[in-house]
């Protein structure tokens, strides 16, 4: 019996002792402060020009410019897309939204032989010596119109500092909300015939998308970019960038249905003056499944991690 | 008997040899910082360090509009024979500019630090040998090996508040001159990084990404400030929260949810902490930004093809004979790190200074929120009027009594990450957590419940949610705009009060129901 009492107040203690030593709080590990002074920090070397290939390091205007058309086609077969919503379906305000006829799918548009629509096919920088427009903006209205429920034109390239008319043509208030990666988001709220103007502030890695808070199926694509090197394939599939100055380009090829670009580096070579690179651009309607389908996950097993 | 002593014994040695081992706290990097390829990974890691430390290793850059905290200091007296001194005695505050003195008060231009411990800050020389010299090593200037001096006590003289003696971490040779001055730096920083790991972080987390160990249990989850975004502000939808806004959540707390008011902290306290939730802030937009501007190129899958594509236009180079060397795997994939390695130095400078300018102080002033006009008197006239602006632009959410029951509800929405559809039906927010649309007849209002705060959830909406802004919207003329969004404001103070089924108008006809039974919120 003693013996057990022994033991309970040595216990006791220990526990007490655990206490007392106490696994602290956070609170009192005062951090160590280090000043980093606001000016820009001195470059290590003279030579701080990139080392990479991305952009042609000789020729440019003297030497001409060349034009990169083509079409983007699907390969195998897509199947099509179900509408967002049917006719007389909508969950709000269905006396305007798909009230005659059911709304698409625009996220996949393939034509008859196979070319694949609203494709961006564009270039991260201006090339050296490049134009300062394509001389084909002019086929490009600065307008995004919100009708029947849609985004219309459901992608576009666009300049920063450009301002996009954003109209609602609907009896219905709409909404319409930007969310670039690196520029200012733009919100607005209009009632039909109010228009508000849709500025992009900074060049995007990737094509921002717009929706409608109150319309939550509508989806349109821009791209703003700080030069004119980016188009959005037609209906057909077709697509042409004039005025490529002479040297390697690496497009990226960037398609809503993915979520990473289908290509990062599409290489295409303008030799000479004039030149017409022609390509036709397949693209594997497996890749343009994977948002909103079955997603395969990959796990690497490394030993350099 | 005997089994349970011996175990509870081994149990109690166990904890006793394994200690508290009090996990070292540090800051956590994005999923998509983790999901770039290895080697552009670790030199965003090590550049977002450099920038902003760790939270016991902290960096005030000073590029970023936060207010540090600063004593301005003098030193009075040294060791005259020594070569090398760690401490001297200095005076604070009183050697401040005299043209700017007569302008403002002392108390403003230059505070003292009293008996505050200031072991770990930095100290930066103003004027003498060591000017502009934060970067000293071993005494001697070096401009290479960057370290700052940082301060290892002070202890205040008994009968002067302003003198006292300072005593270093790193040794000063030779010793400062009598009459240098200097500013110490960063108080507001730690005192805030203490405050934060007391009050906040269980919620908000360490590296403020709201998901410390409660935030789990907690609906709504609490803030992530890393994307920049604070739903609940004065100013412009698009713009950054001013500190006054980060001041009224920290002290009112925000009604229905977990956020508690921290009414009883001290002024002092309050600044501190509100410096630290920026400075977590602009650290997490700062990452947010950077790895943006790489993520597409090199992240795992992207990179690992973007080798073979320029792996297959290398050796069509080489065989060309525009390229010396025949490139291999690895050569490839060394230039490839190499290009964004020669390109952060410019992206973090240009995020850095896009970051800085979003929280810049004049900028966030100039975009707060005032209404045009003075609030309409709450009238039945007014509340009717307000009704029916509701029910055209709100009830869709909120529901037509306001119950936050509106059909939008049942709205599939999609994910703006994954561009997926949501599993189920309802709203999310930016943080992809599902929110409902507030319940109005309860008369708990998140933002704040003084009739600006309403008139700014409804003039520009609020950040991060489904809920849009209706500046310009009710009317063209932008006065009239401001006076209807008045009579939305009173109606909406009004729903608790509505009998169900009646109209504001009705409801103040009939039963008499007038200002009296609305909150005199003014």
């Amino acid at each position: 019996m003693k013996h057990s009492k022994l033991y309970s107040l040595l216990v006791m203690s220990a526990l007490l002792l655990g206490f007392a030593s106490g696994c602290g709080g956070g609170a009192s590990d005062v951090p160590t402060i280090t000043v980093k002074p606001a000016e820009k920090e001195a470059a290590p070397s003279a030579d701080d020009t990139p080392v990479g290939d991305d952009t042609p390091s000789n020729g440019g205007s003297k030497d001409g410019f060349g034009t990169f058309e083509g079409r983007v086609v699907i390969q195998g077969t897509a199947s099509p897309r179900p509408a967002l919503v049917l006719k007389g379906k909508a969950a709000r305000d269905p006396a305007v939204c798909a009230a005659t006829a059911n709304i698409p799918d625009e996220s996949l548009l393939v034509s008859e032989d196979d070319g694949l629509a609203n494709v961006f096919i564009y270039l991260k920088k201006a090339p050296k010596n490049g134009k300062d427009s394509l001389g084909i903006e002019a086929e490009q209205a600065l307008e995004l119109d919100q009708k029947g429920c849609i985004f219309k034109p459901h992608a576009m390239v666009v300049r920063t500092g450009e301002v996009i008319i954003v109209r609602n043509s609907d009896p219905k208030p709409h909404n319409i909300k930007t969310k670039p990666a690196l520029g200012q988001p733009f919100e607005a709220t209009l009632n039909q015939g109010q228009t508000g103007e849709l500025v992009f502030d900074r060049s995007e890695p990737v094509p921002v998308g717009a929706e409608c808070n109150y319309h939550t199926w509508m989806r349109a694509y821009q791209l703003p970019l700080d030069h004119p090197y980016g188009v959005v394939t037609k209906a057909d599939g077709s697509f042409t960038i004039p005025n490529l100055p002479v040297g390697t380009h690496q497009f990226v090829i960037w398609h809503e249905r993915s979520t990473r670009p289908l290509f990062t580096r599409f290489t295409v070579k303008i030799k000479s003056d004039g030149e017409v690179v022609e390509e036709t651009i397949e693209v594997e309607a497996a890749k343009l499944t994977d948002v909103g389908g079955a997603r395969t996950k990959t796990i690497k097993l490394s030993l350099n991690r | 008997m005997r089994v349970l002593q011996l175990l509870i014994l081994t149990l109690v040695f166990a904890a006793c040899l394994l200690g508290c081992n009090r996990p070292e706290s540090t800051f956590v990097y994005n999923t998509k910082t983790e999901e770039l390829t290895r080697d552009v990974g670790s030199v965003v890691k090590e550049r977002l360090d450099g920038d902003f430390g760790s939270p016991k290793n902290s960096v005030a850059w000073l590029r970023m509009p936060i207010d540090y905290g600063t004593f301005k200091g003098e030193v009075v007296e040294v060791d005259k024979d020594a070569s090398s001194v760690y401490q001297f005695r200095v005076a604070f505050g009183s050697n401040d500019d005299k043209e700017t003195g007569d302008e403002e008060e002392d108390a403003e231009t230059s505070p003292t630090p009293g008996e505050m411990n200031l072991a770990g800050l930095a100290i930066i020389w103003k004027s003498g040998d060591y000017e502009g010299g934060s970067q000293i090593d071993g005494g001697k200037r070096d401009g290479e090996k960057m370290a700052t001096l940082q301060v290892a006590a002070w202890s205040k003289d008994e009968e002067n508040d302003e003198e006292g003696v300072l005593s270093l971490r790193q040794k000063m040779d030779p010793p400062p001159s009598v009459g240098d001055t200097f500013e110490i730096v960063g108080h507001k920083l730690s005192f805030g990084r203490q405050l934060y790991a007391a009050h906040c972080q269980h919620c908000h987390g360490t590296s403020g990404d709201g998901a410390g160990p409660t935030a789990e249990y907690l609906n709504p989850r609490p803030r992530d400030y890393r994307p920049g975004k604070f739903k609940f502000q004065s100013t412009l939808k698009t713009n950054r929260p001013t500190d006054g806004d980060l001041q009224r959540i920290i002290t009112k707390g925000i009604p229905g949810t977990y956020m508690p008011s921290f009414l009883l902290l001290e002024d002092d306290e309050l600044d501190s902490i509100i410096q630290y939730v920026k400075w977590l802030s602009m650290r997490g937009e700062y990452e947010i930004k950077l790895v943006s501007q790489l993520y597409f190129d090199y992240e795992q899958v992207v990179f690992d093809e973007a080798v073979e594509s320029a792996l297959k236009d290398g050796l069509e180079e080489f065989e060309d004979g525009t390229r010396d060397e025949e490139p291999t795997k690895g050569s490839i994939r060394d230039e490839l790190v190499a290009t964004a390695n020669a390109d952060l130095p410019d992206i973090a400078e240009q995020e850095s200074n896009v970051l800085a300018d979003a929280w810049n102080k004049e900028k966030l002033e100039s975009a707060v929120v005032v209404p045009l006009v003075a609030r309409t008197p709450d009238t039945a006239e007014s509340r009717a009027r307000g009704r029916v602006l509701y029910v055209q632009n709100c009830s869709a959410c909120h529901g037509a009594t306001g119950r936050g029951d509106g059909e939008q509800v049942n709205a599939y929405m999609v994910n703006d990450q994954t561009r997926e559809k949501y599993p189920v039906p309802g709203l999310f927010d930016d943080w992809g957590q599902s929110i409902k649309p507030r319940n109005l007849t309860r008369g708990i209002y998140r933002g704040g419940r003084r009739p600006v705060d309403l008139f700014r959830r409804v003039f520009e909406g609020i950040n991060g949610t489904p809920m849009p802004p209706f500046k310009g919207k009710f009317n063209n003329d932008k006065k009239i705009n401001d006076a209807r969004t008045w009579d939305l404001v009173n109606y909406i103070y009004h729903i608790p009060f509505e009998t169900r089924g009646k109209s504001a108008g009705d409801s103040a006809t009939k039963h008499g129901r007038t200002a009296a039974s609305t909150p005199s919120t003014r």
